[in-house]
């Protein structure tokens, strides 16, 4: 069974650059392509208590849409790729996924705004090394590139 | 028989009637005209005001300060608070209080010295028109700020302000007053004289905020937690909003501090405790009790000054006007500055909110109401004109100069939310609607002969051609910014939802289904509402409060993990 490469996507402004990486990683390496959006309800703040099941519902209504979007963009590249929806803590069930599919590898997109830190003291980076401290999987942070430069992204694929 | 005094009474409330009537229609007008330039609304309804008391005034109605103290004030305090949430207004509640509680003793001392000083208006009037003046207006400001795109937290600042310091004001004003029909004189009693304002302030204040946290509390836990109808627990709330104010004040504490207490209540405790269809009648019905009040208390107030009297007056007007600004420069600047200096790293209050809050000191219908109730009893009859015609002045001062440069403040000081990126795809957007309108226009003059067949032909080529590429530039926009895709997902799901809210209605009004099924799927549809807007207000957020450079830390450090 081929390792999938799984692309852990929320339609923030990294969308579209962290799922043209994935979409790229699993052409060349001829993997199976996931799209995983974790529904976390605690990442909403001030909901009451009668609201969260319905909150939990629109958040899975926009997973849907988002992914239906990355899934349509991977076609585009001739790619086929599976839709995950999960629900719980987002490092918890990113982690979980992993072990369960023994994923090759993940990808986290990161905001424009912000550049590879030299003192490893970037959250999102404590939170690829932290997921491939718990798992082993190797984990690819994607930051988009600007809009008038040639490439629309930049990462690094750990070696 | 008595029937001619009931012929007049109800000739008097036709009357009435029809200047209401016909004041909300101009109301409409200026609303659909303003839609088209960009113009303050407010501002709009004051000159629309000013002119026809100009012409000749057709509307029947006696401005009097309970006209808008009492009824028009009260409604629009209570939307206000609504939407005001306690976590928020407790971090930022000590700059609020200070510049409510002292800024407005120090503006109404500064204004009243300065007044007295340059005009030589006795000391006891000059305060009283300082405390009328020194309030800024919640109508006012909280009319200006809702649509001016700043921050969360520079329009709890303002409101805040706004909203309590009225009740101080009034206080002083009172205090003016009753010194002078006693006959004390302030420069003489000193300490003691400060020490009884105090003691009353206190009164005043507690008691107008005891009375309304009451009223919020048994309307929040009695009603809205326990009666699911939304009829009902709507006309509890226009009860609870009128109620406060008329309760207070027949216990001579401040009315306006109990509705903006009872509407914190409500807001914060009422609205967690009630179904989301109600929470959305309420959120709807108060939003247009809002409007119509607003609506009314701006023109009446065009409707209200006197314009002829103001040339004649415009010396006691420059004055006024300079010492309403230098008051509020030293309160402003002194007191934000002083806690900044004091406050911690997050909490002080940058050199651009301040610039915003001293020019957005607006002042309306309140200082308006206050004035109106000045007679020539008191100060005798040359002054209280003199204070009303002041009054006028600043008014007008504020809303119609700093009302209407007010956006250009923000904008300068970059302050206005609305991120460049958004911005650039509204403009591609706008740009498409237009090219769509032109094409249809276009096809109506070649379908009824005016365009020749070729003539139609190559111009619509060319404008088909313009729309693709305009079309690829949304496209390419959107890829560039993936983050307005989610904003269009949340826009598109709350108009789907509205549309399967009105569908439900319309089936059960054509007997497809019972009352308590609509009701059961109504509540659902509701909900989901609901919980889209928390979404989106959450996204709002936290775009918001993220200094620029800073989104994963927020991001993944609140959301616990994948930023993107």
């Amino acid at each position: 069974m081929m390792n999938e490469v799984v692309c852990a996507t929320r339609g923030g402004e990294a969308s579209r650059a962290v799922q043209m990486a994935a979409i790229e990683q699993a052409k060349a390496n001829n993997s199976p392509l996931v799209f995983l959006y974790v529904v976390s309800p605690e990442a909403v703040k001030d909901v009451e208590p009668s609201l969260k099941k319905a909150v939990i519902g629109e958040q899975i209504w926009l997973g849907k849409v988002i992914l239906k979007v990355a899934e349509d963009r991977a076609e585009r590249e001739g790619v086929r790729a599976t839709k995950v929806i999960r629900e719980g803590d987002v490092r918890q069930e990113i982690c979980s996924y992993l072990t369960e599919k023994q994923a090759r590898l993940l990808l986290l997109g990161a905001s424009r705004s912000t550049t590879f830190s030299v003192f490893g003291d970037d959250p999102a980076e404590r939170l690829a090394s932290s997921i491939h401290e718990n798992t082993g999987v190797d984990v690819a942070i994607v930051r988009p590139g600007r809009e008038d430069s040639d490439s629309y992204y930049s990462y690094l694929v750990p070696a | 028989m008595h029937f001619a005094p009931l012929l007049a009474e109800e000739s008097v409330l036709i009357q009435t009637e029809v200047s209401v009537v016909l004041l909300l229609s101009l109301a409409a007008l200026i609303a659909i005209v303003i839609r088209r330039i960009r113009f303050p609304y407010t501002v709009a309804l004051v000159l629309v005001g000013l002119l026809l008391s100009l012409i000749s005034n057709p509307f029947q109605i006696d401005v009097s300060s309970d006209l808008i103290l009492a009824i028009l004030v009260p409604p629009l305090l209570f939307e206000a608070t609504l939407q005001i949430k306690w976590e928020k207004f407790r971090k930022d509640l000590m700059p609020i209080l200070l510049l409510a509680i002292l800024g407005t003793l120090v503006s109404t001392i500064i204004v009243g010295e300065i007044v007295t000083w340059v005009l030589d208006v006795p000391l006891l009037a000059a305060l009283a028109f300082g405390a009328l003046i020194s309030a800024t207006d919640p109508v006012a400001v909280i009319a200006f700020f809702r649509n001016l795109g700043v921050s969360k937290r520079l329009q709890l600042l303002v409101e805040g302000e706004s909203l309590l310091n009225d009740g101080i004001a009034i206080v002083l004003f009172n205090m003016a007053i009753a010194f002078a029909v006693s006959g004390i004189d302030p420069a003489a009693e000193g300490f003691s004289l400060l020490s009884t304002g105090l003691v009353t302030f206190l009164e005043v204040a507690f008691g107008g905020l005891v009375i309304g946290l009451f009223l919020g509390f048994i309307t929040s836990y009695v009603i809205l937690k326990n009666v699911d109808d939304n009829l009902i627990e709507t006309t509890t709330t226009v009860a609870l909003a009128l109620g406060a104010y008329v309760l207070a004040e027949s216990f001579h504490v401040s009315g306006i501090l109990a509705v903006v207490a009872a509407g914190l209540m409500v807001g914060n405790i009422g609205m967690q405790n009630t179904s989301p269809t109600t929470r959305l009648t309420l959120e709807h019905f108060w939003e247009f009790a809002a409007f119509l009040a607003n609506s009314l208390v701006f023109l009446l107030i065009g409707l209200e000054i006197e314009i002829n009297q103001l040339g004649p007056n415009i010396i006691p007007i420059i004055v006024a006007v300079l010492a309403v600004l230098f008051s509020r420069a030293i309160v402003v600047y002194g007191i934000t500055g002083t806690y900044s200096y004091f406050a911690k790293l997050q909490q002080k209050i940058p050199m651009s909110y301040r610039h915003v809050m001293f020019w957005g000191g607006l002042r309306g219908g309140i200082s308006l109401a206050l004035a109106l109730t000045l007679t020539g009893e008191v100060f005798g009859v040359v002054f209280a004109n003199e204070i009303k015609v002041m009054t006028f002045g600043v008014v007008l001062f504020t809303l119609l100069v700093q009302g209407t440069t007010i956006e250009n403040l923000i904008d300068r000081l970059g302050l206005a939310r609305r991120p460049e990126h958004l911005v650039e795809y509204q403009r591609r957007q706008a740009r498409l609607f237009a090219l769509g309108a032109g094409l249809n226009e276009i096809n109506r003059l070649g379908r009824e002969g005016i365009l020749f067949r070729d003539v139609w032909n190559a111009v619509l080529a060319v404008y088909n051609e313009e729309i693709n590429e305009t079309k690829h530039a949304v496209r390419d926009h959107l890829e560039a910014h993936p983050e307005i895709e989610q904003d269009l997902f949340i826009q598109a799901r709350t108009e789907a939802l509205r549309a399967e809210r009105s569908a439900i209605t319309e089936a059960m009004q054509s007997d497809l289904i019972s009352e308590d099924v609509h009701e059961e799927i109504t509540k659902e549809v509701d909900e989901q509402l609901a919980a889209i807007t928390i979404i989106q207000e959450d996204r709002r957020e936290m775009a918001a409060s993220r200094p620029p450079g800073s989104e994963i830390k927020s991001e993944s450090d609140q959301k616990g993990g994948n930023d993107e």
